[in-house]
C-alpha cells in the first residue's frame, strides 16, 4: 500500500529547465507575444506570432516560433493551439522536408495525447519522434524522447520496458557529456529497478545521479535532484524494511532550507515517506502527524492528485487502526479525487478499502467495482505493455530489416567496389600488358623494319655495284671492241658502216653512263645534282634546284641519295622527253625524320589515272616505296606535273 | 736527246697507247715512255724525278688490269699521288669518261692541265693540248668544256648573290656603286671586296673578258633575262 507514496516530479523539472532557453535570437515582437501568451494563455497570441514569423520568411525563425508556442500551448493545456503548432510543423516539413520540424511534430502530437491521457498514442508518437531524431543524429532529443517513453512505461508498470528505454537513452546521452538528462535517466533507471525490487542497484543509480549532480550548474535542477535523491534513496531502504536508513535520508531532505516554500511537492513527499517509515517503526502518532501535515500542505496548494494520495494513505492508516468512520471518510475523499485526476491505482486501493470497511450491499458493490476496475486495469496494463512492446518490436524489426538491407547494400557495394577494383586492376594489368606487348611488338617491328630497311639499302647498294660492273664492262669491253671495229672499218674505207657503228658506240656509251654510279663517293650530292642538271641544261630547258643547301646531305644515307638522284634524273628525262617542259624546279627540304623533294615542271602534263603511264614512273614509285618513302604525283594537262617525294631517314 | 720533252703515257689498252704514240709522232719529237698500270707510272715518274724528269703525263682514268695488290687503282689515284708528292709534271687526261660527275670530280679536285676524250682525239688536238700544258695553261676538249660551262651556269643560277650582281651590274657605271645594293642570304650587304671577287669568278666561269662581256654572256646563256 505504501509503495505508491513517492511522487515522480521529474517531468516538471525538465519543463522548468527548458523554459530558460526560449528567449534567444528572436524578434522582440515574437518574444513579447510568447511571454504574454505564457502569462495570459490568450489563445489568439500564437496565431499572431505565427503570422509575424511567417512574414519574415526565415524558415529557421518560423520553425522556432512554432516550437516555442507549441510547448507553451502544452503547458497552458491549450489543445487548439498545440494542435495548430503541430499542424504548422507538419506543413513546414512537407514544404521543406525539414526533419527537425517533423520530429517536433511527432513530439507535440505525443504531448497532445498526453494532455488527454491517451497513453498508447502518447507512447507511439514519442517513439516516432525519437526515430526521426535518430535519423537526424540529434542524440539529445533521442535521449529526451526515450526518457519520456521510459516514464510512461514506468507509470504503466511496464518496468522492464522502461528499463530498456532508459538504458537506450543513456547510450545516446553519455557521449554528449550532458548533465541534466543524464541525471534524469539514471534517476528513472533507479526508480524502475526499485520497483523491480533491485534496491541495491537502484541506489547505485541514485548515487550516480547524486555524483553527477555535484557538477550540475543549474541551481534549481541541482536542488530538486538532490531532494529526489534523498526521497528515492530513502524509499529504496524503506522497501528493504531498513526504516532507520530511510528516515536518515528523508531527514536529510527535510533539512533543506525553506523546503516547504520552495519545493512544496518534494516537501510533502518527504514528509509522507518519513511518516510511513515511522509507522513501520511503530511510531504511529508521529506517522499520523506527518500524514496530516502533508495533506494540509497539499490542500493549501490545491494539489488534487497528491491529495488523493494523502487521503488514500490516511484511509489505510485508519483502517489498520480500526477507526472505520475516519477510514471510510478518507477513502471516499481519496476515491473522489483519484477519479478526478485519473489516478486509477488510488481508486482501486480505495475501492478495496471501502469494500472491506462497508458491510452489506454497498460493500459488495465496491467489491464488484474493485474487481471490474482491477480487471480492466490489469487488461489495460497488459495491452499497454503489449502495445509498447509491439511498437518497439515493429520498429526494431524495421530497423533490423533496414540494418539488414543496409548491410546487404554495403556488402553489395563492397562487392561491387571490389569487383570494380578487380576490374580496374584487371584493366590496368591488361593495359600494361598491352602496352608491354605493344612496346615489345613496336621494338621488334621497328627493329625488323630497321633490319629490312638496312637490307633494302644493302640491296640497293649491291644493285648499284652491279650497275657499275655492267657499266664498266659496257664501257671498257663493248665500247672498246666497237672502237677497234670502227678503226678497222675506217681503214678499209667502209664509211657507211663506220658511221652506223659510231651511233651504236654512242648509244653504248650513254647506256654505260646511265648505269654508272658516277663516282658517288668522290663528289658531294649537291655537286652530283648540279652535274645532273648541267647534263640536261639547255637555254630553253632550264632546271633550277632550290634550297638544296637546307639539307644536310652528309648525314643522309647513300641509298636515299641514290634514289633521289635517279628519281630526279628520271623526272627530268620525262619532263624533257614526254612533257616538253621548259622549266623544272627541284625543291628540297628536310625535317628531323625525313627528306622531302618536290619536282615540278611546266610541261603538258598527263592523265595520272591512265594505266599506260610508262615503266619509268612505275620504277620511280617502286624505288621510293622500297625505302619506305611516299611518292605522289599530280598532273594537269597543259599545266604541268608535280611530284612530291618524302623519304624517311631511318626507314620509318 | 737531253732537250727532248719527256712524255709518259699510262693506259691499260695497248691499242690506245699505240694510237697516242702515233699521234705524238705527228706533233713533234718527244721522248715517250709508256706503261699499262698506275703503280709503274708513278714509280717511273718518281725514279726519274731528279735525274731525267718527265714534263708531261697522259693518263687514262680507269685501268681494267688493276689487280688486288695494286696501290694505285686508277688515273685519279695516280694524279693524287703525284700532287701529294709535289712533283712538277703537267698532267693530261685522255679517257673515254664523259660522265659529268667523274669529269667534274677530276677537273675540280685534281685540276689536270688537259682533259681529252679518246673518241674525239686526234694529233692536232693532242698537239694543241701539249702547247697549253707546257705553259701551264689549260685545255679541255670541246665536250668537256661545254660540260664545265653548263655546270658553271647552273651554279651561278643557284647563287642568289651572283644573280643579283649580274642583274645590277648594267645599272651602275661603277662597281663601287654596287656596295649597299647586293644583299647576302641573311639580309646583310655584301662588301665591295667580296663583290669584286665574285665578279672575277663569274668572268672566269663564263669565259668573259670583262664585265660587259660577262653580262652579255649571262644573258646569252639564259642566266639572267
Amino acid at each position: 500500500m505504501y509503495k505508491k507514496i513517492i511522487f515522480i516530479t521529474l517531468f516538471i523539472n525538465f519543463s522548468i529547465f527548458s523554459q530558460n532557453k526560449d528567449f534567444e535570437k528572436k524578434p522582440d515582437s515574437i518574444n513579447v507575444l510568447l511571454k504574454k501568451y505564457k502569462e495570459t494563455n490568450n489563445s489568439i497570441l500564437p496565431k499572431r506570432a505565427f503570422f509575424l514569423a511567417e512574414k519574415t520568411q526565415i524558415d529557421s525563425l518560423i520553425r522556432k516560433t512554432y516550437i516555442d508556442f507549441g510547448l507553451k500551448s502544452y503547458y497552458n493545456k491549450d489543445l487548439n493551439n498545440l494542435s495548430l503548432s503541430n499542424q504548422k510543423l507538419l506543413n513546414l516539413y512537407s514544404k521543406n522536408k525539414d526533419s527537425i520540424a517533423l520530429a517536433k511534430h511527432y513530439h507535440y502530437k505525443a504531448l497532445f495525447y498526453r494532455i488527454q491521457y491517451k497513453t498508447d498514442s502518447l507512447f507511439y508518437y514519442y517513439h516516432k519522434s525519437k526515430n526521426i531524431s535518430i535519423l537526424l543524429k540529434d542524440s539529445l532529443s533521442v535521449a529526451r524522447r526515450l526518457l519520456s517513453m521510459a516514464r510512461i512505461q514506468e507509470r504503466e508498470r511496464d518496468y522492464l520496458g522502461s528499463e530498456i528505454s532508459t538504458i537506450e537513452g543513456l547510450l545516446y546521452i553519455e557521449p554528449l557529456n550532458e548533465k541534466v538528462y543524464t541525471l534524469y535517466l539514471y534517476n528513472n533507471l533507479g526508480l524502475v529497478l526499485s520497483e523491480l525490487g533491485r534496491q541495491k542497484e537502484a541506489r547505485k543509480n541514485y548515487l550516480k545521479c547524486f555524483e553527477i549532480n555535484k557538477s550540475n550548474l543549474n541551481k534549481k535542477v541541482k536542488e530538486i535532484s538532490n531532494l529526489d535523491y534523498y526521497t528515492n534513496a530513502g524509499l529504496s531502504y524503506f522497501r528493504e524494511n531498513n526504516h532507520r536508513e530511510a528516515i536518515a535520508f528523508y531527514k536529510k531532505g527535510l533539512a533543506f532550507d525553506s523546503l516547504e516554500y520552495k519545493y512544496p511537492i518534494r516537501y510533502q513527499s518527504l514528509l509522507e515517506n518519513l511518516a510511513s517509515s515511522n509507522y513501520k517503526l511503530g511510531k504511529h502518532k508521529e506517522a499520523l502527524k506527518g500524514y496530516k501535515t502533508a495533506l494540509s500542505s497539499r490542500e493549501k496548494h490545491n494539489y488534487l492528485y497528491e491529495q488523493s494520495i494523502s487521503h488514500t494513505i490516511l484511509a489505510g492508516y485508519y483502517f489498520k487502526e480500526r477507526e472505520t468512520q475516519k477510514a471510510i471518510f478518507h477513502s471516499k475523499k481519496g476515491i473522489k479525487l483519484a477519479k478526478q485526476t485519473n489516478n486509477s491505482n488510488r481508486t482501486l486501493i480505495n475501492l478495496n478499502l471501502l469494500s472491506q470497511l462497508i458491510k452489506g450491499e454497498k460493500g459488495r458493490q465496491y467489491l464488484q467495482e474493485y474487481i471490474q476496475l482491477n480487471d480492466s486495469l490489469y487488461k489495460r496494463e497488459r495491452t499497454l505493455k503489449n502495445q509498447f512492446a509491439k511498437i518497439r518490436y515493429e520498429t526494431e524489426k524495421k530497423d533490423k530489416e533496414n540494418a539488414g538491407l543496409k548491410e546487404e547494400n554495403t556488402q553489395k557495394q563492397l562487392l561491387l567496389e571490389s569487383e570494380k577494383q578487380q576490374k580496374t586492376i584487371g584493366w590496368l594489368i591488361a593495359g600494361t600488358s598491352i602496352l608491354f606487348i605493344g612496346f615489345g611488338a613496336n621494338v621488334v617491328s621497328s627493329r625488323r623494319k630497321k633490319i629490312l630497311f638496312e637490307a633494302k639499302l644493302q640491296q640497293i647498294e649491291a644493285r648499284e655495284k652491279e650497275r657499275q660492273q655492267i657499266a664498266k664492262s659496257l664501257h671498257d669491253e663493248v665500247a672498246g671492241d666497237i672502237r677497234m671495229l670502227h678503226l678497222k672499218l675506217a681503214k678499209t674505207n667502209q664509211t657507211e658502216e663506220a658511221k652506223s657503228l659510231d651511233v651504236i658506240k654512242e648509244n653504248v656509251r650513254n647506256l654505260s653512263h646511265q648505269l654508272s654510279s658516277e663516282s658517288f663517293d668522290k663528289v658531294s650530292f649537291k655537286d652530283q645534282i648540279i652535274n645532273l642538271i648541267s647534263d640536261f641544261f639547255e637555254i630553253d630547258f632550264r632546271i633550277k634546284a632550290e634550297k638544296i643547301d637546307t639539307v644536310d646531305w652528309q648525314n643522309i644515307n647513300n641509298a636515299i641519295k641514290r634514289t633521289l638522284f635517279l628519281t630526279i634524273r628520271e623526272s627530268i628525262q620525262n619532263a624533257k622527253k614526254h612533257a616538253a617542259a621548259k622549266n623544272i624546279i627541284l625543291s628540297f627540304s628536310e625535317t628531323k625524320n625525313a627528306v622531302f623533294l618536290t619536282i615540278s615542271d611546266n610541261g603538258k602534263g598527263f592523265n595520272v589515272a591512265d594505266k599506260k603511264t610508262g615503266i619509268g614512273l612505275k620504277n620511280m614509285k617502286e624505288r621510293i616505296e622500297e625505302i619506305n618513302g611516299v611518292f605522289s604525283i599530280k598532273s594537269e594537262l597543259e599545266k604541268g606535273t608535280n611530284i612530291d617525294i618524302e623519304i624517311p631517314k631511318h626507314g620509318k | 736527246m737531253e732537250n727532248k720533252i719527256r712524255i709518259l703515257i699510262a693506259d691499260d689498252h695497248q691499242l690506245v697507247i699505240q694510237g697516242i704514240v702515233c699521234s705524238l709522232k705527228e706533233v713533234g719529237d718527244f721522248d715517250v715512255v709508256t706503261t699499262n698500270n698506275c703503280d709503274d707510272a708513278f714509280q717511273l715518274i718518281k725514279s726519274n724525278q731528279n735525274t731525267n724528269p718527265f714534263q708531261l703525263l697522259f693518263t687514262d682514268l680507269s685501268f681494267d688490269n688493276t689487280t688486288e695488290d695494286a696501290l694505285l687503282d686508277g688515273g685519279e689515284e695516280l694524279i693524287k699521288a703525284i700532287k701529294n708528292n709535289d712533283i712538277n709534271i703537267k698532267i693530261g687526261v685522255i679517257t673515254g669518261h664523259t660522265e659529268t660527275n667523274r669529269v667534274y670530280n677530276v677537273i675540280s679536285n685534281l685540276n689536270p692541265n688537259a682533259y681529252l676524250l679518246k673518241s674525239k682525239c686526234d694529233a692536232t688536238e693532242i698537239g694543241f693540248a701539249i702547247q697549253k700544258m707546257l705553259v701551264n695553261d689549260y685545255y679541255y676538249t670541246h665536250e668537256i668544256h661545254q660540260k664545265i660551262m653548263r655546270r658553271n651556269i647552273i651554279q651561278i643560277q643557284m647563287d642568289d648573290v651572283a644573280i643579283q650582281i649580274l642583274k645590277e651590274l648594267p645599272n651602275h657605271p661603277k662597281i663601287a656603286n654596287l656596295e649597299g645594293v647586293i644583299k647576302k642570304g641573311d639580309g646583310s650587304f655584301l662588301k665591295l671586296r667580296s663583290i669584286e671577287t665574285k665578279l672575277g669568278n663569274l668572268r672566269s666561269d663564263l669565259n668573259a673578258n670583262n664585265n660587259t662581256d660577262l653580262v652579255l654572256k649571262a644573258k646569252e646563256l639564259g642566266i639572267i633575262d
